[in-house]
């Protein structure tokens, strides 16, 4: 049974921000299948409406924001927004993903993507009702946090909770912080690639969504209800997803720091203090520690979103969203914080600023450390700063928000503010050599994610971490430092990933057997959609957000970590070992489970081939003979 | 796991940190320690062994389906280094040794 109404809403929204023509275009029912929603279609627009002269800054840069077929379905976590552009901190393709409402209000007011394309000449936002969709001038919003915009316009508007998404920028992205987000519904942040500098070079201050009235149909309604059901019992119940249902990310930075992977003080050390009390930060003792609510997403079950009042210290009193791992690593560990009342407020304001946590992490562990050294002076910063001296840290998100004194070299990045600097300094900043920003973790423990986030084609990792490895005939677990079992991990489960963030759902509820997210998506489309489909459709994504990364001159000979990002560890569990001994051999059985040419980076033709992209080979073979 | 070797006074502790020792029936915070009777011959993967046959949800989560082969879901450290960087599954231990186990990491 097959419908084109089931599942979909079945248009995609235009915007022209240049002529402030507004258009309406059909998701096509063939491209639906072929491209699933969320990365994928913003791949397939990416890849058709952005040549390679078009730089992220470009007007006729695009910026799509995508949900899919699961998304405002009885299904946990499917509010879900993929972001997917030519961003500023690769001047590649973008793949990231938020959630909270996004993804269900705008299927119900009847579409499945915006598309921007141009640029405002004046500051704008859009806002997208059942009744049509307007641009409305966003002057009285300039200036304010991501935050205060949304309260604002839930002012204005009336409207707020599961009412009204709101997706914005703050002052970073204002000020084309090159690693602005955006931010939305208090906490959810599409955060890579600089993603936020691209929708502030448009001139769009927030995507503004009411909850529209309009009716999804579904192919097999008891049986999606069924599968929801099952996919909630697997959550609750899986040994690998019991901690994620009660406590979210927060049992990360326990497990991370006893396998060597908390990222502390920026690499220098893999050993946390101590002083610290170990109890305080495992899952538990992170929750119990703030006054806290549920903050869950469309549809969700989760005991995992929360907002929190901060119970203690110079911030006490304040309201702030609950970290996420990546918070407590990025606004904590990595700058050498280590007061959870003080981290998370941290981490609000660089949700309120909208700036990527991680790249931010690595960016201030890098000026502490520098300043330690003696590589960068207190006159060239402006003022002293040593490691976890969060009111510091404050100051420096203000400095690189509004480009101010030394921000202003800060808010290009570490790996453009550490080349220019250059020296001793360049060599003790974490990124890769084509921009991409790692997660938060210390990767040199975890080489299945440096792999990863060094061939990825997003903006970070494109795969890790594994998820039911066996359903793709990999083996449950594997040594993390073995190179050949690692990097035929990494390349064997490609796919599954982009897969996910087409579907307009949680990276964290659709960690379940990927045979139960097949069957809710065919209960939902009614489609016979197993296994081989779904890793072919995210395989056939990956591909093609490569091959536009290749046609961007984006290739192979930046796959590899910066100095520090590749070092080895002096200390903690995996003391002495080195990644990098065995860094060629890893990309050789990398490249060949993917099926991509090692000399050239290209997917081959056969494998183009394999994934019904036939009609790119000419183009992905023939760069640089002007063919494309 | 069954064995002939003589049982000797030596011990090796058994850790499990945070949401890990929901598997012995913790609450999730803090850590549960056994101090595990060592046979002669003993290795990682039958101290390992002796202790989740002892605890049904361990050994749902720590073995790939009932098999000697560890399944996807915990993370092992031996004296403070990973597995597979000074031991394996199949090394022997010595007394006093401690083998740590914690919950795999989740995301973002």
């Amino acid at each position: 049974m097959s419908n084109s109404s089931f599942s979909y809403a079945g248009n995609i929204l235009r915007v022209d921000l240049s002529s402030d023509l507004i258009s309406k275009e059909e998701f096509k029912e063939e491209d639906r299948r072929k491209w699933i929603g969320g990365a994928g279609l913003g791949a397939k627009i990416l890849w058709e409406e952005v040549p390679s002269h078009v730089n992220w800054d470009d007007p006729e840069n695009r910026l799509i924001f995508a949900t899919g077929p699961l998304a405002g379905l009885p299904v946990w976590g499917t509010g879900g927004l993929t972001v997917v552009t030519r961003g500023a901190m690769t001047n590649g393709s973008t793949n990231t993903q938020a959630n909270g409402f996004f993804g269900a209000n705008i299927k119900y007011c009847g579409y499945d993507a915006v598309i921007f394309q141009g640029q405002s000449k004046d500051w704008v936002y859009l806002h997208i009702h059942e009744d049509g969709v307007d641009i409305k001038s966003a002057e009285d919003l300039l200036g304010k946090d991501t935050w205060e915009t949304q309260e604002t316009l839930e002012k204005k508007l009336n409207l707020n909770g599961h009412n009204l998404s709101v997706y914005s920028i703050g002052p970073a992205g204002e000020n084309l912080v090159r690693f602005a987000a955006i931010q939305g519904d208090y906490g959810h942040v599409a955060s890579k690639n600089g993603c936020g500098a691209v929708m502030g070079k448009k001139k769009i201050k927030a995507v503004v969504i009411e909850r529209g009235k309009k009716g999804i149909k579904v192919a097999f309604p008891q049986a999606l209800f069924a599968c929801s059901d099952e996919m909630a019992h697997s959550l609750q119940n899986d040994p690998s997803t019991k901690s994620l249902y009660e406590y979210g990310t927060l049992g990360g930075v326990r497990n991370m720091v006893g396998m060597g992977a908390l990222p502390i003080k920026n690499y220098t050390t893999n050993v946390w203090p101590d002083a610290v009390d170990t109890d305080i930060w495992e899952a538990k003792g992170l929750r119990e520690g703030f006054d806290h609510r549920g903050h869950q997403c469309n549809s969700c079950g989760m005991k995992h979103c929360h907002m929190q009042i901060i119970s203690s210290g110079p911030y006490k009193g304040q309201v702030v969203d609950e970290p996420e791992y990546e918070g407590w690593s990025g606004a904590g560990w990595a700058i050498g914080a280590t007061d959870p009342q003080e981290v998370t407020w941290l981490n609000t304001q660089l949700d309120r600023a909208c700036v990527d946590v991680n790249e931010f992490g690595w960016l201030c562990g890098w000026v502490m450390e520098c300043q330690e050294k003696g590589f960068i002076s207190e006159e060239e910063l402006g003022f002293r700063i040593e490691w976890g001296d969060v009111s510091g840290a404050a100051r420096l998100l203000e400095m690189i928000s509004k480009r101010e004194g030394f921000g202003e070299l800060l808010a290009e990045g570490v790996k453009r503010a550490s080349e220019k600097i250059g020296g001793e300094a360049a060599d003790c900043a974490i990124y890769t050599m084509a921009g991409n920003s790692p997660r938060g973790h210390d990767h040199r423990s975890r080489w299945e994610e440096l792999l990863d986030t060094c061939t990825g084609s997003g903006g970070t990792m494109d795969t890790a971490p594994p998820v039911f490895p066996t359903e793709h005939g990999l083996p449950a677990s594997i040594r993390p430092q073995d190179p050949k079992a690692v990097s035929k991990q990494v390349g064997g489960l490609r796919g599954r990933r982009h897969f996910e963030d087409s579907l307009g759902a949680c990276v964290f509820t659709t960690r379940v057997p990927l045979e139960m997210l097949c069957r809710s998506l065919e209960s939902a489309t009614g489609w016979d959609i197993r296994i081989d489909e779904a890793m072919l459709a995210g395989r056939r994504t990956a591909a093609l957000m490569r091959a536009f990364n290749l046609r961007c001159g984006i290739g192979p000979e930046l796959e590899k970590p910066s100095k520090r990002y590749g070092s080895t560890p002096i200390d903690g569990p995996i003391s002495g070992v080195s990644i990098m001994d065995n860094w060629d051999e890893m990309l050789d059985i990398w490249y060949e489970t993917v099926g991509y040419d090692r000399k050239t980076g290209r997917p081959t033709p056969d494998t183009l081939k394999s994934l019904e992209l036939e009609e790119i080979v000419e183009a992905v073979w023939n760069f640089g003979k002007d063919k494309v | 796991m069954k064995s002939n070797s003589p049982v000797t006074e030596d011990r090796v502790k058994v850790e499990l940190v945070a949401w890990a020792n929901t598997f012995v029936g913790g609450d999730g915070s803090s850590r549960k320690v056994f101090d595990e009777c060592i046979e002669e011959d003993a290795t990682v993967l039958s101290v390992l062994k002796g202790l989740s046959t002892r605890y049904k949800a361990l050994d749902d989560a720590l073995w790939d389906r009932g098999s000697n082969e560890l399944g996807e879901h915990i993370e092992i450290v031996v004296n403070d280094a990973l597995l597979g960087i000074e031991h394996n599954l199949n090394s022997k231990v010595k007394n006093g040794d401690l083998i740590m186990l914690m919950g795999q990491y989740l995301g973002g």
